[in-house]
C-alpha cells in the first residue's frame, strides 16, 4: 500500500475549520457536516462525509439489533452475534475477516450495545474497496458451525464473568437495570444471562442471523478520504445482489410507571459499601432529554459540580461519586452512585446524595451554573468531532436513538443552549424523583473497621 | 481509582477482541481482489507535520504541533521522574504529591481552580507514574492563555494545603480498602513486590495504608522540589493555535521557573527473583481466577533489540492481533475473554508479564498452554507468513496511532521520558526498522526474552479448587484477604 504525499487541495481544506466559535457558542461549518444520503434497492442505507484531511477512513455498520429485540431465554444473542461476525463467512476462514483488515494495515472491532450493534474499520484511504467487500461478505454469508460457535460461547460466558460476575461494580449495575425494568427487555442485560449463553442452540442462533442480519436493517457510513460517487458505485457493486429480508419486528412492550421505591440490600463478602440508584427517564428523542444532560453535567461533571464538591470535598462522605445517562431509544437511564468513607454511616451518604437531587428539584440553579453546564456539553460535543471515527459514530448514534433522523446530531449545541433554569429545575422534579428511583446497595459481608485517630486527626 | 474504573467499564460497552486464525480462502469464480495474497509493505518515513520546537533559558523544552480544524488544544506539561525517585520507606509519595498538585496553589484554592476550568468546559488534571509525573488541561482555543496560565501556576507554585492533603489522605485509604473487595485490583496490587521485590518499582503506585498514613507535608513539598524543575520537563502543545502566539505566552509565564538540578535516583536496577513461586490469594466468592505471571526483563528503551523485541511480541503476546496467546488460549480453547502478554514501560528494568482471567476450574489449563506456546516458540521459532502479517499490521497502523495531534506531542514526551533523545528520528524511521526485521531476528529474540522459567505468579481466587492445578508450577504460598488488610 503506497501512502502519497497529499495534494495541494488538500493542503487547503485544512485550513477550513470544522467548527469556529462565536459568542453564542460554537457554529459548525455545514459543507464540512453535510452527510451524503444514498439508498439501495434492497434496503441499505448509506451515509457518507468526506473528509480530506488526513489519508485514512472509516467504516462503520450499524445494525438495528441489540439486547432490546431478544427473548427470555435466549438473551445476549445481539452481543454474541457480534462476536460471530469475526468467525468465518462463505469466503473467509474464521477470523480471517480480521487477519485480512490488519494485513492491509488497518484495525477493526465491534460492539453492542441495547438498541443496536456497530461494526468499525479503521484503515487507509486507499482499502474502502477492501473494506466493503469484507462487511459485505459476512452480512450475506456468515457460518454459524458448532467449531467456531462453541468456543465462542465459552469466550462470552468467561467475559461476563470478568465484567459482572467476578466485579463489584459490574454486579451493582445489573442489580438496578433488573430491578428497574420489570416488563421492557431493557431488563435484561446486554451480555445476556449466564445460563442462556450456556443453552442457545444453532437453530436459534440462524434464525437470529437471517432476522437480524439483512440490508434493509443496516446502515453503512463511511468518513474520511473518499471520493463520494466512487464510494457509492462499490457499495451497490457489494452490496446490491444481497436481498431484502422481512422488516423485523420491533418489541412492543412499554415499561410501566413505576409507583415506588425498589430497595436492593446486595450482599457480597466485600469491606466498602457502594450505593447506585437508577431513575426512568424518557427517551433519547424526547424533549425532555437536553435538560436531564444538563442537570446531569450540573450534579457530576468536574469538582466544581454538586456531588463532588458537597459529597467529596465538603462533607467529604464518599471517596468517589457521581452520575450519568444511558441515552436509549425507549425510555432509558439516570443513574447516581457514591462510595462510603471509612467511618461513614452508610445511610448518611444515601441521604447526602438524594438530598442534593432533592435540592436541584426545589430550588432554581444560578444562570452561571446553568452556563458552565452548557459549555461542557458543548465542549464534548466538540471535542468528539475531532477524529473521523468520532464523527461518524456520531452520526451513527443519533441515527439509532432518533429514529433515523442522523442529522439531528448537528442541533445538539443549540437543544443544549435552549433549556432554562426552569427546565432544568421541572426535569428533576419529574423523573428523579424517590416513587421513580430503584436503590441497590452493597451491604459488605465484612465492613471495614472504624478509622484509625491518626487518621481523622490527620497531619503531624 | 474506583470511580475512574468504573466509568471506564460503562463507556466500554462490550467489546470483542478478535484475534486471527490461518485459515484457507475458498475458491471462486467472483472476481474479488486476492486479499489473502501477502500485501506490498510500505516503509517510508511517516510525514510530520510542522512540528516546532524550543527551549527556555530554564532549560524547559517546548514541542508545538499544530492542528487547524477544531478549536481545541491540549497542553500538557511533563516531568520525566515519577515513583521511581520515590524514598524506599514512601512507596506512593509521588503519585500523592502528583494528585495534590491541582488542588491550591499560592494564590488560588482547589475549588477556585475548579470552578474555572469546569465554567468553560474544559478540563485540568495532574498525577504520576513510575516514570514521570505531568499537569495537563484541553481547553478551547479561546480559554488558551487562561489555560496555560494555570497550568504554570500549579506547575511553579503549588501550596499544598494541609485540609487538602488530609481529604486525599482519606479518600486514598478508603479505596485502598475497596481495592480488597476485587479481585482484578488485588491482582494487580500484590504483582509488583512479587515480580520487583524491595525497589521503588515493588509496590503499587498509590503506595499502602500504611505508608499514605504517614506522609507529612514537609515530605510531600520537598518531593515536590526535587522532581519540578524545568530542565526535567517537557512541555507539549498541540492544537489550534499558532506556535508563535503559543510561544510568547509560554515565555511570559515559564521563564521565572528556577532552572533546579535534574534529580537522580538512588536505585540500581531491580533484582532477577527465581522463578517458580506462587503467590495464590485465597477469595471464597470469586467468580474467576485472576492470574498474572511475570519476569524482571528490560528496560522499555531496550537499543538495537527494540524493534525485533516488539515484532517477536506482536506474534506472541500482545493482545487482540492475531497473536498466538490470543489464538490458543481464546479462539481455540476459549479459556478466557482476553490473554495479553506485554513488557511494562520502565526507565530501568520492566517485567514481562502475562495477564488472563479464566474460570477457578481452567487456571492451570491457562497457565499450562502460555508456557507450551513459550516453549514452542523458543524451540521452533515463529513462521514467515507470521512475521510478514505482523510487519503489515504495525507498518499499516503506525501513522494511525497519530491522528490527532494530541497523540502525537504525547508520544514526543513519552519517547524523551524513556531516553530516546530524538523522537522524530524514532517516529520517521520505525517502520523501516521494523521492516528490516528478519526471522532469524526474532527467532533470536525469542530464545533470549521469553524465559517461561523465570516465571513468578500472582493468582487471586478460590484457594481450595485452584491450588491442586497450580503444583506444577511451584512453590505455592498461600495468603488470605485478611493478610493484606
Amino acid at each position: 500500500m503506497t501512502r502519497c504525499a497529499l495534494p495541494l487541495l488538500v493542503l487547503l481544506l485544512l485550513f477550513l475549520p470544522l467548527v469556529v466559535w462565536a459568542d453564542e457558542g460554537p457554529i459548525l461549518n455545514p459543507e464540512l457536516l453535510q452527510v451524503t444520503e444514498h439508498n439501495l434497492d434492497n434496503g441499505l442505507q448509506v451515509l457518507l462525509l468526506e473528509d480530506h484531511s488526513a489519508p485514512v477512513l472509516t467504516y462503520q455498520v450499524y445494525y438495528r439489533v441489540g439486547s432490546r429485540h431478544e427473548k427470555t431465554g435466549t438473551t445476549g444473542l445481539a452481543h454474541f452475534f457480534e462476536h460471530m461476525m469475526f468467525r468465518g463467512s462463505t469466503k473467509y476462514g474464521p477470523e480471517e475477516h480480521d487477519h485480512i483488515v490488519q494485513a492491509h494495515g488497518g484495525y477493526c472491532n465491534a460492539n453492542t450495545w441495547y438498541d443496536r450493534t456497530a461494526y468499525y474499520e479503521n484503515i487507509a484511504s486507499d482499502q474502502l474497496e477492501l473494506v466493503a467487500h469484507l462487511e459485505a461478505e459476512r452480512l450475506a454469508n456468515l457460518q454459524i458451525v458448532p467449531e467456531t460457535f462453541n468456543p465462542e460461547r465459552q469466550i462470552v460466558y468467561e467475559e461476563r464473568l470478568e465484567r459482572v460476575d467476578n466485579n463489584l461494580f459490574g454486579s451493582l449495575i445489573e442489580q438496578v437495570t433488573t430491578t428497574m425494568f420489570q416488563a421492557h427487555p431493557y431488563g435484561w442485560p446486554v451480555v445476556g444471562w449466564g445460563s442462556d449463553i450456556l443453552g442457545w442452540e444453532q437453530q436459534e442462533l440462524e434464525e437470529f442471523y437471517h432476522t437480524y442480519y439483512i440490508p434493509n436493517n443496516s446502515t453503512v457510513i463511511v468518513v474520511g478520504d473518499f471520493d463520494t460517487q466512487e464510494a457509492i458505485e462499490l457499495i451497490e457493486h457489494y452490496y446490491g445482489d444481497i436481498p431484502a429480508g422481512p422488516d423485523p419486528i420491533q418489541p412492543r412492550t412499554v415499561e410501566p410507571e413505576q409507583h415506588g421505591e425498589r430497595r436492593v440490600m446486595f450482599h457480597r463478602p466485600a469491606q466498602v459499601p457502594i450505593i447506585v440508584a437508577g431513575y426512568h427517564i424518557p427517551g433519547a428523542a424526547h424533549e425532555d432529554m437536553p435538560a436531564l444532560e444538563v442537570a446531569q453535567k450540573i450534579l457530576s461533571d468536574g469538582r466544581s459540580s454538586r456531588i463532588y464538591r458537597t459529597m467529596i470535598y465538603e462533607e467529604q462522605v464518599s471517596p468517589y461519586a457521581g452520575g450519568f445517562i444511558y441515552p436509549l431509544r425507549d425510555p432509558g437511564i439516570f443513574m447516581v452512585y457514591a462510595g462510603v468513607n471509612m467511618g461513614i454511616e452508610t445511610e448518611q451518604v444515601e441521604t447526602t446524595l438524594f438530598n442534593l437531587i432533592d435540592d436541584l428539584a426545589n430550588n432554581p440553579v444560578s444562570e452561571e451554573e446553568l452556563q458552565k453546564a452548557q459549555n461542557q456539553l458543548e465542549s464534548d460535543f466538540i471535542m468528539e468531532l475531532t477524529t473521523v471515527y468520532g464523527r461518524a459514530r456520531a452520526i451513527g448514534e443519533a441515527l439509532i436513538l432518533y429514529d433515523g433522523d442522523y442529522n439531528r446530531f448537528i442541533n445538539r449545541p443549540a437543544e443544549y443552549r435552549a433549556v432554562t433554569l426552569e427546565d432544568v429545575q421541572r426535569v428533576i422534579g419529574t423523573y428523579l424523583t424517590e416513587r421513580n428511583r430503584t436503590t441497590v446497595i452493597l451491604v459488605p459481608d465484612n465492613p471495614a473497621p472504624a478509622p484509625s485517630m491518626g487518621m481523622t486527626e490527620g497531619g503531624e | 481509582m474506583k470511580s475512574y474504573k468504573l466509568l471506564s467499564m460503562l463507556l466500554a460497552v462490550v467489546f470483542v477482541l478478535p484475534a486471527f486464525d490461518v485459515a484457507l480462502a475458498q475458491t471462486d469464480d467472483d472476481p474479488v481482489p486476492a486479499y489473502t495474497a501477502p500485501v506490498e509493505l510500505d516503509d517510508s518515513p511517516v510525514e510530520l507535520p510542522n512540528i516546532t520546537r524550543k527551549r527556555l533559558r530554564n532549560g524547559l523544552t517546548i514541542y508545538y504541533v499544530p492542528q487547524h480544524e477544531v478549536p481545541v488544544v491540549t497542553i500538557r506539561l511533563l516531568i520525566r521522574a515519577g515513583s521511581l525517585y520515590n524514598p524506599i520507606d514512601q512507596p506512593g509519595l509521588t503519585y500523592f504529591m502528583g494528585n495534590l498538585l491541582t488542588k491550591g496553589t499560592e494564590t488560588r484554592s482547589a475549588m477556585e481552580i475548579s470552578e474555572t476550568m469546569d465554567f468553560v468546559g474544559g478540563s485540568i488534571s495532574s498525577g504520576a507514574g513510575y516514570n514521570g509525573s505531568y499537569v495537563q488541561s484541553t481547553i478551547l482555543t479561546r480559554d488558551f492563555e487562561m489555560a496555560l496560565e494555570l497550568v504554570a501556576d500549579i506547575a511553579m507554585h503549588p501550596s499544598f494545603p494541609e485540609e487538602e492533603i488530609e481529604r486525599d489522605r482519606r479518600r486514598f485509604l478508603t479505596n485502598m480498602m475497596a481495592r480488597l473487595d476485587d479481585a482484578y485490583d488485588i491482582a494487580e496490587d500484590q504483582l509488583p513486590s512479587y515480580l520487583y521485590g524491595e525497589h521503588p518499582y515493588g509496590f503499587p503506585l498509590a503506595g499502602t495504608p500504611a505508608s499514605v498514613e504517614a506522609f507529612t507535608r514537609d515530605a510531600i513539598v520537598a518531593q515536590y522540589e526535587r522532581l519540578f524543575v524545568p530542565s526535567n520537563a517537557v512541555l507539549a502543545i498541540s492544537g489550534d493555535i499558532p506556535w508563535r502566539d503559543a510561544h510568547q505566552l509560554v515565555r511570559q509565564y515559564f521563564s521565572d521557573w528556577d532552572r533546579g538540578d535534574r534529580p537522580d535516583t538512588d536505585y540500581e536496577n531491580p533484582e532477577h527473583l527465581e522463578g517458580g513461586q506462587i503467590l495464590l490469594i485465597d477469595k471464597p466468592d470469586a467468580a474467576q481466577a485472576e492470574v498474572r505471571m511475570g519476569y524482571v526483563l528490560s528496560p522499555y528503551n531496550m537499543g538495537e533489540d527494540l524493534y525485533a523485541f516488539r515484532v517477536m511480541n506482536q506474534m506472541f503476546g500482545t493482545g487482540g492481533f492475531g497473536c498466538r496467546l490470543m489464538l490458543r488460549v481464546r479462539s481455540e480453547l476459549g479459556l478466557t475473554y482476553g490473554i495479553y502478554g506485554n513488557l511494562t514501560a520502565r526507565q530501568m528494568e520492566g517485567a514481562y508479564t502475562v495477564e488472563a482471567a479464566t474460570s477457578n476450574e481452567t487456571a492451570g489449563q491457562l497457565i499450562g498452554e502460555t508456557i507450551q506456546l513459550m516453549r514452542d516458540a523458543i524451540a521452533d521459532g515463529f513462521t514467515e507468513e507470521e512475521l510478514q502479517h505482523a510487519k503489515a499490521y504495525m507498518m499499516g497502523t503506525y501513522p494511525m496511532q497519530y491522528e490527532t495531534p494530541e497523540d502525537l506531542a504525547t508520544q514526543f514526551q513519552t519517547l524523551l521520558m524513556f531516553n530516546f533523545d530524538d523522537p522524530a528520528e524514532f517516529i520517521e524511521t520505525y517502520r523501516a526498522r521494523i521492516n528490516a526485521v528478519t526471522l532469524e531476528d526474532v527467532n533470536e529474540i525469542a530464545r533470549r526474552m521469553l524465559q517461561p522459567d523465570n516465571f513468578r505468579y500472582v493468582v487471586v481466587g478460590q484457594a481450595e479448587i485452584l491450588q491442586p492445578q497450580l503444583e506444577e508450577f511451584g512453590e505455592i504460598e498461600v495468603m488470605t484477604i485478611e493478610d493484606l488488610q
